[in-house]
């Protein structure tokens, strides 16, 4: 059975979003960009 | 993954930017894998005003948990749910669920799920805990208060919807590396993190990578996921 899995950031208190939805607090180094491609690829 | 599970405004947001994102010279080899990936990935839009979604997109008016647990039964990789309030809308499924028998009638509703705030810090986020007044910004900036409120076990003990509050992505989230980190760099910290086991991110790597994250700079971007 697959399971279903969280694909989001979120900050350490505990939000995923701004007030307004935006997400330009997330920070996404390259090496991030490739671990989530690799994890989405499975 | 073989499923992505969106939200309305995080497929809108994604439909936007992943769709020509490997045109983009500025892309690098793993924003051009991934937006192949995005396009040909299946998936399903939960909206309630949605009309049409492209990109192989299905349009699903609510979280029906029998539904869900259908898919699941599919055979594929595992599935991916993206979006603040589609998140949020999964873990009050998932508490209701796990709760103890006397408990179900009480699981939170929706709304409390969801806080609001104008920052990360403290101060922000006690003035969300006061305020239950819902309204469209407090479903967009949704927080998992259930995971503070309730306990973090009864959302994540066990189950099918096990990653939205599984001790693998716990853990991750409370490693010492990212939660340091992402407190010294504006308190945010990766999709990476939460989509890989604890087992497969050992705590030693995830400081090492996010060493050479903060040597190298980082750059902000929107629809990441």
């Amino acid at each position: 059975m697959r399971k279903i899995v969280l694909a989001m950031s979120i900050s350490v208190d505990g939000f995923f979003a701004g007030p307004n939805g935006e997400l330009d607090s997330h920070l996404v180094s390259d090496e991030l960009h490739a671990t989530s491609t690799s994890t989405s690829a499975r | 993954m073989s499923v992505f599970l969106d939200g309305r405004v995080m497929h809108e947001m994604t439909a936007e930017f992943w769709p020509t994102a490997d045109a983009d010279p500025a892309s690098t080899p793993p924003m051009v894998e991934f937006a192949r990936i995005w396009r040909d990935m299946p998936k399903f839009v939960f909206s309630k005003t949605l009309e049409h979604a492209d990109w192989n997109a299905t349009i699903v008016r609510e979280v029906v948990p029998d539904e869900i647990r259908r898919l699941e039964a599919e055979p594929g990789g595992d599935m991916a749910v993206g979006g603040a309030v589609l998140a949020g809308e999964f873990m009050r499924h998932e508490a209701r669920r796990d709760a103890p028998l006397r408990q179900r009638r009480r699981a939170p509703p929706l709304r409390r799920s969801f806080g609001l705030t104008a920052g990360s810090n403290t101060r922000g986020r006690r003035s969300a805990r006061r305020s239950r007044t819902p309204s469209d910004t407090d479903a967009m900036a949704s927080r998992w208060s259930l995971w503070s409120d309730d306990s973090l076990l009864s959302i994540g003990s066990k189950g099918s919807l096990l990653s939205i509050g599984s001790v693998g992505s716990v853990l991750s989230i409370g490693s010492v590396g990212s939660a340091l980190s992402a407190l010294s760099i504006g308190s945010v910290f990766s999709i990476g993190s939460i989509m890989s086991s604890a087992s497969r991110w050992s705590m030693m790597s995830h400081r090492a990578r996010t060493r050479v994250m903060d040597s190298q700079g980082v750059r902000p971007r929107n629809a990441t996921s």
